[in-house]
């Protein structure tokens, strides 16, 4: 049997009221290993909000925060700050948020944090949509997804506009450490998280989460969709350290439409609409290719 | 443990209800404190509900925040010119200290209740809830509410003075409006 170097301890328990096959719920799991029991995890309005179970149940071992929805950068700045007056020093702080969460409702608080340094963690599971209220797009949702907010059959059709580049934004606030993880890749992602952890200052993880309602996928299937889009570099793997930008994972550079043709939201599309997702998958694998060789 | 979880309906009265019963024990649990802190430094502010010079006063001002600290000078200047006026400043809104505004209304006879607020279609905030404090009172003092200083409008001495003198004659033929608005513009009255 292969060693793995993911800790055995388990901090989420049966009980999660997430969807079969969730992605965010591997993306807490994973997390919560790596991060262990001294932990503190804020939750906005997202999936999450709800997937611990009703009150007065929590599927999770580590205490948790609700707060607003636009609030989850706000909300870990004054939990650090508590623990900081308390002269607690062993107690990770983490805003764990959807991607409607992060780059729409919450960028404003999420930019604050990030801005003052705030010694904490923030965690975006990303699936690509207002999952938790019925599959609204968000400003993370790709080009050519359907949503129930872009249905396809009309004259406009699929999403029109393209995925806010998070990365980049927090890239441009230049924090500490920043990296993308995926559940398909739970050895780079535990790696990544324990490194945070060491890192003094703002971090944030970008983490890919497969939701098979909203995609439209097999729930059997979400840790090869997650793998799929890491080998077909729409979700490259890389950290930015210190403002310099290592790729941890090459992938085997499949063609887009292998990762496309397992999901439901993309079955629409033509080839030549295809071709033009290929091209921009190509664009941004070459331009973090450069920024990884230029040390930017 | 989470702070703040989704409740679903079939558990909701049951979480409101410790909600209740947890506010129950604020009540407890603020005056315990403050004996902590008196023990520790020596003072005390009033628990729930500050009296100041209310024990023989024949009307007494209700109000909070920091125009109650004007309001003290001005209960010790009309004090020396021999009116017996007293000030009950409210620290705590929820939960609220019924139980002494019970015990104060047997020992006055008027409340000017200073209200910075007002609820529109009602009266000022704290003036509804001092009213239904004293309802179940055998002796039940002449209560008015002034409402003063929205917008952050200056609440003068002298303005205080003249609500204390109103509240004076008030407290014995009875209030003809119950809610007063004080130093309005085009209002017959005037204040400063």
């Amino acid at each position: 049997m292969t060693k793995t170097t993911i800790p055995v301890e388990e901090f989420t328990f049966p009980g999660s009221t997430g969807c079969p096959g969730c992605g965010a719920n591997l993306v807490m799991r994973y997390m919560l290993k790596a991060l262990g029991e001294r932990t503190i995890v804020t939750i906005p309005a997202c999936c999450w909000a709800v997937m611990p179970g009703y009150w007065p149940s929590n599927c999770l071992k580590v205490p948790l925060l609700y707060c607003a929805f636009e609030a989850t950068g706000a909300a870990i700045s004054g939990l650090r700050a508590a623990l900081d007056v308390k002269g607690v020093e062993d107690v990770t702080v983490v805003g764990f948020a959807g991607d409607g969460g992060t780059v729409d409702i919450g960028l404003q608080a999420l930019s604050g944090a990030a801005e003052r340094r705030t010694d904490a963690i923030y965690v975006m599971y990303d699936n690509e949509a207002y999952m938790n209220t019925g599959i609204q797009r968000s400003g993370s949702t790709p080009w050519g997804a359907w949503t129930t907010t872009t249905p396809v059959g009309t004259s406009h059709g699929f999403k029109h506009e393209s995925k806010k580049d998070i990365m980049a934004i927090m890239q441009a606030h230049k924090i500490p450490y920043a990296a993308t993880v995926s559940p398909a890749f739970p050895e780079d992602f535990v790696k990544k998280i324990e490194k945070a952890k060491r890192t003094k200052g703002f971090k944030f993880i970008h983490a890919l989460s497969p939701c098979p309602p909203g995609w439209r996928t097999n729930p059997s299937l979400s840790v090869e969709v997650a793998r799929l889009a890491v080998d077909a570099r729409v979700f490259p793997l890389y950290e930015i350290d210190e403002g310099k930008v290592h790729i941890t994972r090459k992938g085997k550079g499949l063609p887009i439409v292998d990762y496309l043709k397992v999901q439901g939201r993309f079955q629409h599309l033509t080839e030549p609409e295809i071709d033009s997702m290929q091209k921009i998958v190509d664009d941004n694998w070459i331009m973090l290719l450069l920024k990884e060789s230029s040390g930017t | 443990m989470g702070f703040g979880s989704l409740v679903k309906p079939d558990q909701y009265m049951e979480f409101r209800y410790k909600a209740m019963l947890g506010m129950k024990e604020a009540r407890e649990r603020i005056l315990r404190v403050e004996q902590e802190f008196k023990h520790i430094f020596g003072r005390a502010h009033g628990g729930l509900l500050d009296l100041y010079k209310c024990a023989d006063a024949d009307v007494v001002m209700v109000a909070a925040g920091s125009v109650a600290a004007t309001a003290m000078d001005v209960v010790d200047a009309m004090r020396e010119k021999g009116m017996r006026v007293g000030l009950a400043r409210i620290r705590a809104f929820r939960p609220f200290p019924h139980e002494e505004f019970r015990s104060l209304a047997g020992k006055t006879e008027g409340i000017a209740v200073l209200d910075r607020s007002f609820t529109f279609g009602a009266a000022g905030a704290m003036f509804t809830e001092v009213k239904s404090s004293i309802y179940s009172c055998q002796k039940r003092p002449v209560v008015k509410n002034y409402i003063a200083g929205l917008g952050g409008r200056d609440i003068t001495p002298k303005i205080l003075e003249k609500i204390f003198e109103d509240m004076l004659v008030v407290s014995k033929r009875g209030a003809e409006d119950e809610v007063e608005w004080v130093d309005v513009a085009g209002l017959p009255r005037r204040w400063r």
